[in-house]
């Protein structure tokens, strides 16, 4: 019994296994040959795509794919302006207050239909409608209208003149003649999310849910088919897991790398590239200026310049991200203020303006104290994020240096969300990711205590400062508005701005033309190709 | 028996009936919020109402019962929050895959449990008897997502013998290449999802070898000088395999509840890890589905041996009668 049914078990896995070995030699590629069609990119990422539909994925890898079988009318390049996609060039009325697309007259869909003016105004309609409920709805809210002027000319009418109209209007859109006789309130779930039709250089092979998304060329692509023959995503939720697929072979790309895994991957896997993403999420630490604690600014400029923040980069990030000054991220490089000086690590300084503002240790106790009161507070933080969580242990021992007395609460997300909205929180540990478009409306504006601006933060001349940074067309003007708008940032310190924390791919070092950039890891992946193996 | 058997039907419907309701009030009682994800500056909060309401979170809360009772007494459980797919095919292809891995580790632990377990009475208080017993409490004490780890580390990663997670290679065709390729990704999940039950298993059929071995009529056998294959197979292994038939509905919940750990680790697409990625992200009708499924399946699984039971023992059956 024992051989029967022992000896054919063994000799299985032992084929199995013997089949399943794999080559991890160094092989070498041949850089210099020329472009060439086929190959295929095995892309590993944590989560499933819930929908190919642009109006409602909220995944990114969905968002990913998405930007990969459909184009939008024009999109950001590497340089942070607009290119054209399909549409061939735009224009804007003397008063702005109108912007015309021309649309490229020989694109289509996958299915051959063409694609016109009336898809991109039918969209539009689509995210308007409060019936449909996309939660994109936010890009029509200057927009008054949209007009076809003739199939392949399409015209938005805006509310009021802004620079933001093209991060508004040049998305994705949708096929009219699909989705024209469905109940708005079904879009959400319609099948155009699983079965997508591409405009874009790829379109979707297959989808095995939770498991694989396969991308072929389109060959109704008008810019012509793509080098690579066949773009897969596999889904491996454990991270763990993903960088050893990364080390075996398995996956030639993953992005978000776990910055400490970085060296180590360098070392056993010479054949992949790194690349860090100049950072789009800043994480910060704001203080609830309700309280009396906080209300004063050479306080919370104390609290910054007790923190090492470039330290804080080695400990936290190994080393990938910068410090943080202000909500302007370095990317948006028109309207960064490289010049402005962050407050530095000078716990002495931080001290003598502790004191000015009756914070000293009366007691010897090594706590400051005032009227009897210790200098204390809670530092709310969202369980689940490791990272913080390493973070505020690292701020409760700095702080602590400075005499100051700091719990740390971690808070179930929706617990946590709850507090901030209801202001029952001292201080908390938070990090916003943002945009290419600058609006530091929801956040810093006084008008939206009910919406992001937790803290309660509210200065008359920031408050102009934004609108009119908001309403400036003319990108010098601008810039020279929100440089004046993050040096008023920088003095009232509503926030400790910790750092910009880098995004880092890691992809094998055969597939060329890679570059990167912080709006897209697949930035034109059209032009990706593998090298020949030498 | 038949007034057995209906009463007993009865019982198990109040019972799914109050699992239901019970699940139901404690999900909307719990913190969270399915529209938290859209809660970001970008996002107006009417929008978020507008979500809202085509979710049908504005109704109020009996309105929502009533209206996921009728569901589920279709079997149409709504579309998902997250995945925007119906629930009822999401949960049908989840639970095929579930099925897959735990029904092969729950044979493959039956079948080695107890042939440890025989072999470790049969030596018993022997150095194998030890060696066996010390390893099963090893095995039992490690914790699975750690052993997957190591597991995927040694033969993944290091010796590059096996596949790191999935059911199968992204780029395997169909034929035998297919099945084998299935039989490689299946081989690490199914023996580290085995090993506790292994220890488990074995260790019951020990002492029920052990306590069976020791009864007269096998003391008798031995008297009589019949051969000790003949004994064991014959007399101890036919009686002690009964009690292990009473833990396969133990196994039940097991079986369909998916391993939600080694589901994780090794990327298996099954219920336990669509289920808990419902949790996190509040997606009511999946995280209802899966409990509707759970509590029917352990409900049906014991009136099935209950039923069993009483057709097996008579005592029961009396006893119902009285």
């Amino acid at each position: 019994m024992w051989r029967k049914t022992f000896i054919p078990l063994i000799l299985l896995i032992t084929l199995c296994c013997t089949t399943c070995s794999q080559n991890n030699k160094h092989k070498k590629y041949n850089t210099e040959a020329p472009p060439s069609c086929g190959g295929a990119l095995v892309v590993g990422v944590t989560e499933d795509v819930d929908s190919f539909n642009p109006l409602f994925s909220e995944s990114s890898s969905g968002k990913d794919i998405i930007h990969m079988i459909m184009l939008g009318l024009a999109d950001l390049n590497d340089k942070s302006d607009f290119s054209p996609e399909l549409a061939t060039r735009w224009e804007r009325s003397k008063d702005n207050r109108q912007l015309t697309y021309y649309l490229r007259p020989d694109a289509v869909w996958s299915d051959g239909v063409p694609i016109t003016a009336y898809d991109v105004k039918f969209t539009y309609e689509l995210l308007k409608d409060a019936k449909v409920a996309s939660p994109n709805q936010w890009v029509t809210d200057f927009i008054k209208s949209v007009a076809v002027v003739d199939s392949h000319t399409v015209r938005f009418t805006f509310t009021e003149a802004y620079p933001d109209q093209m991060f508004d209007t040049a998305g994705e859109f949708l096929p009219q003649h699909i989705l024209k006789n469905v109940d708005r309130s079904a879009i959400r779930n319609h099948e155009i999310g699983q079965q997508p039709l591409a405009s874009g250089p790829f379109k979707l092979k297959r989808w095995v849910h939770q498991q694989v998304i396969e991308l072929e060329p389109n060959d109704k692509f008008v810019d012509g088919r793509p080098y690579l023959e066949r773009v897969l995503f596999k889904i491996i939720p454990d991270k763990t897991n993903l960088l050893i697929q990364l080390q075996t072979g398995e996956i030639d790309m993953m992005m978000g790398v776990p910055p400490k895994e970085v060296k180590s991957l360098q070392v056993k896997r010479p054949d992949l590239k790194v690349y860090p993403i100049s950072g789009r999420v800043y994480y910060y630490v704001g203080y609830n200026e309700r309280q009396d604690l906080f209300k004063l600014k050479s306080i919370r400029q104390a609290l910054t310049m007790g923190i090492p923040r470039d330290r804080l980069i080695e400990a936290i990030l190994y080393g990938f991200g910068s410090v943080c000054n202000g909500p302007i991220p370095p990317m948006i490089e028109w309207a960064y203020d490289a010049s402005l000086k962050g407050w530095p690590y000078n716990p002495e300084q931080a001290r003598n303006q502790l004191e000015k503002a009756g914070w000293r240790d009366t007691d010897g106790d090594g706590w400051l104290d005032k009227a009897g009161k210790p200098f204390e507070f809670t530092l709310a933080i969202n369980a689940g994020n490791q990272e913080k969580a390493d973070l505020a242990v690292v701020l409760q021992d700095q702080w602590k240096k400075l005499g100051i007395n700091i719990s740390i609460e971690s808070l179930e997300w929706t617990a946590f969300l709850k507090h901030l909205r209801e202001g029952t929180f001292d201080a908390y540990l938070g990090g916003w990711s943002t945009s290419f478009n600058i609006d530091p409306t929801p956040i810093f504006h006084s008008s939206s205590t009910e919406q992001f601006n937790y803290v309660h933060y509210a200065n008359p001349a920031v408050d102009k400062l934004i609108e009119q940074g908001r309403a400036e067309l003319d990108r010098e003007k601008a810039a020279a508005i929100w440089r004046k708008f993050q040096h008023e940032i920088h003095e009232d310190q509503p926030y400790t701005f910790l750092f910009w924390k880098d995004d880092i791919v890691a992809i094998h070092e055969r597939f060329q033309s890679v570059s990167p950039i912080p709006l897209s890891a697949f930035y034109n992946i059209e032009k990706w190709y593998e090298a020949p193996e030498m | 028996m038949i007034a057995f058997i209906s009463k007993r039907i009865v019982i198990s419907l109040v019972l799914i009936l109050a699992v239901m309701t019970f699940s139901f009030v404690l999900m909307h009682m719990a913190p969270g919020d399915p529209t938290a994800m859209y809660i970001r500056p970008e996002i107006a909060p009417k929008v978020v109402e507008s979500i809202r309401h085509q979710f049908g979170l504005d109704q109020s809360l009996w309105q929502q019962y009533v209206r996921w009772i009728k569901e589920c007494s279709q079997f149409e459980f709504g579309t998902s929050f997250t995945h925007l797919r119906p629930v009822r095919a999401i949960l049908t292809e989840a639970l095929r895959n579930t099925l897959q891995l735990t029904l092969i580790a729950f044979l493959f632990q039956m079948v080695i449990g107890i042939l440890l377990g025989i072999y470790a009475a049969i030596k018993e208080h022997s150095w194998q008897d030890q060696a066996i017993q010390s390893g099963l409490l090893i095995l039992y004490s490690i914790p699975g997502f750690w052993l997957a780890l190591l597991a995927i580390t040694l033969f993944s990663l290091k010796l590059g013998w096996l596949p790191s997670g999935q059911m199968q290679a992204i780029n395997t065709s169909g034929g035998w290449h297919l099945w084998l390729n299935r039989i490689q990704h299946m081989i690490l999940p199914v023996i580290i999802l085995s090993m506790p039950f292994i220890a488990y298993t074995a260790r019951f059929m020990r002492e029920s070898v052990l306590r069976i071995l020791k009864q007269d009529y096998i003391r008798t056998a031995f008297s009589y000088g019949l051969p000790k294959r003949r004994i064991l197979g014959r007399y101890v292994l036919k009686n002690a395999l009964m009690p292990q038939v009473t833990l396969i509905g133990l196994y039940l919940p097991f079986l369909f509840g998916g391993a939600v750990v080694i589901e994780h680790i090794f990327a298996w697409p099954g219920v336990g890890r669509i289920t808990v990625n419902a949790i996190f992200s509040h997606d009511f009708p999946l995280i209802l589905a899966s409990n509707f499924i759970a509590t029917v399946t352990v409900v049906v699984g014991n009136l099935i041996s209950d039923m069993l039971y009483a057709v097996v023992d008579p005592r029961i059956r009396h006893q119902s009668h009285a």
